[in-house]
């Protein structure tokens, strides 16, 4: 297809906190095909069906070249003014903004910056569900935002598993393949209610009853708590579908190993998620040479929460949000890169009724009579920016495309800001906000595994509407290999 | 020369994502041109063309459409298939599949353009498991012993559901 001479770019895919490398063929400016980074250390050139469709953001039909309101094309500066206006409109309280986890460590800084010149708290990283939750739970001392390397991983002895990795993140499965065929004994521990992908290669396979994997982690700590501090910690396991002895050999298998690692997939189906994360730190804290990787379903979950954090104290989050907006106390949102209605129709509604609305997109929405304003976004291949991964890396990418006429979220908001962007400042102060510590919360142990005792899993698992995907937005807009197979 | 290169499916790797369909469809005007075998919602395992030496849909074939090349490889001409479906008929392995995308039937060309640029074909570059690899016949042969675990778990299982 390309026999002329070609140009390699390369730069790094977002639709999951994996980080894996992107290779693609250029001719002069413009991206002609996609190739394989195989020189790249996470994902040695594999790519999932997911991340072959940063391709395609590249040169679609459908990206947004101009800021709109609502069917009308528009020229920045008149865009801008009018969205100054309806943000400062309605008073500090009444404004919410909305930061997409696929932002950029610099967006939410600039989004952080704004919130403080308005004088709101309501500002919320949007992303998952799941993934926010699986974030507040996580430690977050010295170790909070350091994660650990695919290599050391792929160097294990045990892994333990919970959820469906290789569905999320299928490029795990060459570490989960080194781990199992590297020697005789070692184990893939994998707890998970459904016989999925990953569950086909464990060699120890937990079935568990939907939405219980709290209890059952809960019940692995409780074990290890006897064993190294003599604690004696009665826990009733009846809800999980597991008993005492299956617990306890999780416990010995996992523990007796050299080395080992909890590999953790947030999603709708487990039940508290804040928890599980909570005890998947407190383990690799007790057991020796543990690690813990949380695989989110969005790029930079733990760069967008962790600035926010730490630049403007006191925010709200996903849920406060959608909570504030079902209450009518919020008139005026600001949503950077993500389309908050895909969370529900009722909401949908609730956002056609608010008095202004910005958006940036890459594409045009379909509800788009319902915006004031739209944005168009430069995707992260056209402008760079940092990004933390799930390894705890800092991924700093460069620009490998012309933009199409969008900008980033931080030069969005810069200008709704009124100022130049300085982009060697911003990005500098993001790098720097992220080393401050914040001091961890002390919290008694006990308390937490009868507070994971007292989970209905019941309820939520009747309530969920689960698409195999979860609810990452813009994969899900390309998605349509597994939408055409639905019978798992 | 003849090529001897062909694409290799180590059972017990596959992890069944269907990365390679992806790959292939983006090298091949989004029309995946590599079949997957589902066994029971067990597994999806793809199905690669084995470019057979006397292979039995080029001689189904009524158009001629069908051929094998010098170097070994078996190809499909764009502009003489009529997607009659002789060849998935006639095909003992079940590679061909007969969805038909613009009335011609899809039939893995091995990414000959790879080929030509001495790359590999893109199923094999962006496999995420390392099942799928790109070896001689020979080797492949010699390494079937190492398929026999999964395939006998396989058949196991399909036995007991049975």
């Amino acid at each position: 297809m390309v026999n002329d001479k070609y140009e390699i770019r390369r730069s790094t895919c977002l639709f999951c906190s994996l980080g894996c490398g992107l290779a693609f063929r250029a001719k002069g400016e413009s991206v002609v095909a996609i190739d394989y980074d195989r020189e790249n250390p996470i994902n040695h050139g594999a790519l999932c069906p997911r991340g072959y469709y940063n391709f395609e953001l590249l040169n679609h039909p459908q990206r947004l070249n101009y800021p709109r309101i609502g069917n009308r094309n528009i020229a920045w500066s008149e865009a801008v003014e009018y969205a100054k206006r309806g943000l400062k409109e309605f008073g500090g309280e009444s404004t919410a903004i909305a930061v997409s986890c696929l932002a950029s460590n610099e967006d939410a800084l600039m989004a952080a910056r704004l919130a403080n010149e308005i004088g709101t708290k309501n500002i919320a990283p949007v992303g998952s569900f799941a993934d926010i939750e699986a974030y507040q739970g996580m430690s977050k001392d010295e170790k909070g935002l350091e994660g650990t390397s695919m290599e050391e991983i792929g160097n294990c002895d045990a892994l333990l598993i919970i959820g469906d990795l290789l569905t999320r993140s299928a490029v795990m499965a060459q570490y989960v393949n080194k781990v199992k065929y590297a020697k005789r004994g070692n184990k893939i521990i994998v707890v998970d209610s459904n016989s999925t992908h990953t569950a086909w290669f464990a060699t120890n396979h937990v079935k568990n009853a939907s939405g219980t994997e709290a209890l059952v982690l809960a019940g692995v700590l409780n074990e290890l708590l006897i064993k190294y501090k003599g604690k004696e910690g009665a826990i009733d396991l009846s809800r999980s579908g597991l008993d005492q002895a299956a617990i306890r050999k999780i416990a010995e298998e996992f523990d007796s190993a050299s080395a080992g690692a909890i590999l953790f997939v947030p999603g709708a189906d487990k039940n508290r998620n804040d928890l599980i994360s909570y005890f998947i730190s407190e383990i690799c804290k007790i057991s020796k040479n543990k690690k813990e990787m949380t695989l989110y379903e969005y790029g930079n979950t733990v760069g967008v929460n962790a600035i926010l954090d730490r630049e403007a104290p006191g925010h709200i989050s996903q849920q406060g949000l959608l909570d504030k907006i079902n209450k009518e106390e919020i008139k005026t949102i600001l949503m950077l890169g993500e389309d908050l209605s895909f969370a529900s129709p009722e909401l949908e509604k609730k956002i056609r009724l608010m008095k202004f609305v910005a958006l940036s997109s890459y594409f045009d929405v379909d509800w788009a009579d319902r915006t004031t304003v739209v944005f168009p976004l430069a995707s992260h291949m056209e402008d760079g920016g940092d990004y933390s991964m799930a390894d705890g890396k800092e991924r700093s990418l460069t620009a490998i495309a012309e933009k199409t006429g969008g900008k980033t979220n931080a030069e969005i908001v810069a200008m709704l800001l009124g100022a130049e962007i300085d982009k060697d400042e911003v990005s500098h102060a993001a790098r720097n906000t992220l080393k401050t510590k914040i001091d961890p919360k002390q919290e008694d142990l006990h308390e937490k595994i009868k507070e994971a005792e007292l989970i209905d899993a019941k309820e939520k698992v009747e309530q969920m509407n689960i698409t195999h995907f979860g609810s990452n937005n813009l994969a899900r807009k390309f998605y349509w290999f597994r939408a055409n197979n639905n019978d798992k | 020369m003849t090529n001897r290169k062909r694409v290799y499916l180590n059972l017990d790797l596959c992890c069944g994502c269907r990365s390679c369909a992806a790959a292939c469809a983006y090298g091949h005007h989004l029309q995946s041109l590599l079949g997957h075998a589902k066994i029971e919602k067990l597994a999806e395992l793809p199905m690669h063309c084995l470019h057979c030496d006397q292979p039995a849909c080029a001689a189904a074939c009524p158009n001629e459409a069908m051929a094998k090349q010098e170097d070994g490889l078996v190809l499909r001409s764009h502009f003489r298939c009529v997607g009659c479906s002789s060849c998935a008929i006639a095909c003992p392995f079940g590679v061909i599949q007969t969805d038909l995308a613009k009335h011609i039937v899809p039939k893995c060309d091995l990414c000959v353009d790879r080929l030509a640029e001495g790359e590999i074909p893109r199923c094999v570059s962006t496999c995420t498991s390392g099942a799928l690899t790109f070896e001689n016949i020979e080797d492949q042969v010699a390494d079937k012993k190492k398929n026999m675990v999964s395939t006998r778990i396989l058949v196991n299982m399909l036995g007991r559901r049975r």
